[in-house]
């Protein structure tokens, strides 16, 4: 076998996963910490990655809190009846009252979004739908993470976290590969926000034809945001719910904005805590939205 | 046909050409702002203070909520816990 690099990387947050949720939390962990040294390692390419890669045409989840179009807790009682109460009512509504906020930094960076000529307010597709022009919804987004971090790392597919040697039950970094040279990274941390992807392909529909195999949900989602806090003994919590698709779309997700913004919030909590309290991922609730948010939205 | 995603004009525009001779264009707008410069350098904003910390708020809040009331919140009471309805 021919000899492999180690390249050693240090830095205070190491951001895993550089889709919607992983430039977005690199973002949002800049934004309260100004002179950290934050890091982004991508399996592929930031500017096209994750499930929003090739655009989407709407953004799934809106309030419209400055129109009183709809409240957070119109939101919680919306996931509590179509989850069939299976829901954590907390983490529902604190996605909700955030969403808005961000919807508002996106089209202010410049994605279009839609507007109803009568009134004047975002054009809605639904009760919590808004229309956009999203070609580029990922590449704006991926250019706020890049004016954010130190370092991006693309093409690095992260398999393992490290455990901290000094502190017990403490996250310290976590290792990968390369996916175009077999190089071996190294990424030592003092806090880990994993924004890794869902998974697809777990549970197969009966698809025939054409459609047999294939998935509504970007399939190259490996399923390494469950499989990386698992491995270290992370709790996951809300993962109840499970949505076998039975049809199938062209591999983009229109799920991700609201994955996306639960997950920022979270892994924001996240290193706010860990850097503040000193606590570990593991000791932190371990949520994934994917599963319930895709049904909300499906 | 071709795509020709231009982030100069902020639009992605496509042509068809028929083989009876019709030709079609069309253009979607990609970004209404030129590109990247609304997004702003956050490492020079002044590093906020242990109560911006602490507080619950996400970025830019509670002024990007664009509501006078700011951050919703709710008491733990009204939060309901398990399966019933």
């Amino acid at each position: 076998m021919a000899k492999r690099k180690t390249v050693w990387e240090d830095c205070d947050i190491l951001v895993v996963g550089g889709g919607m949720a992983g430039t977005g939390a690199a973002y949002e962990a800049r934004y309260w910490g100004r002179d950290m040294r934050i890091i982004c390692a991508e399996k592929a390419n930031i500017d096209r990655s994750g499930a929003v890669a090739q655009g989407l045409y709407a953004i799934n989840c809106y309030m419209g809190m400055q129109w009183d179009e709809n409240q957070p807790e119109d939101h919680v009682r919306y996931a509590r009846n179509d989850l069939m109460g299976l829901v954590r009512e907390d983490l529902a509504f604190d996605m909700a009252r955030h969403v808005d906020s961000a919807v508002h930094k996106f089209e202010e960076w410049g994605l279009p979004i839609m507007r109803n000529e009568e009134t004047g307010r975002y054009q809605r597709e639904g009760k919590w739908q808004i229309m956009i022009h999203g070609e580029s919804y990922k590449p704006i987004v991926a250019e706020a993470a890049r004016k954010s971090v130190d370092k991006i790392y693309n093409r690095i597919m992260i398999t393992h976290l490290l455990m901290d040697e000094a502190k017990e039950n403490r996250v310290g970094g976590a290792v990968g590969f390369n996916c175009r040279t077999g190089d071996y990274h190294v990424f030592k941390a003092k806090a880990v926000i994993v924004g890794a992807g869902g998974a697809s392909h777990i549970f197969k529909p009966r698809s025939v034809g054409e459609g047999m195999g294939r998935t509504w949900y970007a399939p190259w989602s490996s399923g390494s945001a469950y499989a990386l806090p698992i491995q270290v003994g992370a709790k996951m919590t809300q993962m109840e719910n499970r949505i076998v698709l039975t049809r199938f779309k062209d591999g983009y997700g229109p799920l991700v904005l609201i994955s996306f913004i639960l997950r920022l919030i979270l892994k924001i909590l996240m290193v706010r805590n860990m850097s503040q309290s000193g606590m570990s991922i593991p000791k932190l609730w371990w949520v994934s939205t994917l599963t319930i948010h895709q049904h909300q939205l499906a | 046909m071709r795509v020709l995603r231009e982030e100069e004009k902020g639009t992605i525009s496509w042509k068809i050409k028929f083989r009876d001779g019709r030709e079609k264009n069309f253009v979607s707008p990609i970004t209404t702002q030129p590109w990247g410069e609304k997004i702003p350098k956050l490492g020079d904003l002044e590093v906020p203070d242990q109560a911006a910390l602490d507080s619950q708020l996400l970025c830019f809040e509670p002024d990007a909520l664009n509501v006078e009331k700011g951050l919703p919140v709710i008491s733990k009471d009204k939060l309901k816990e398990g399966v019933y309805y």
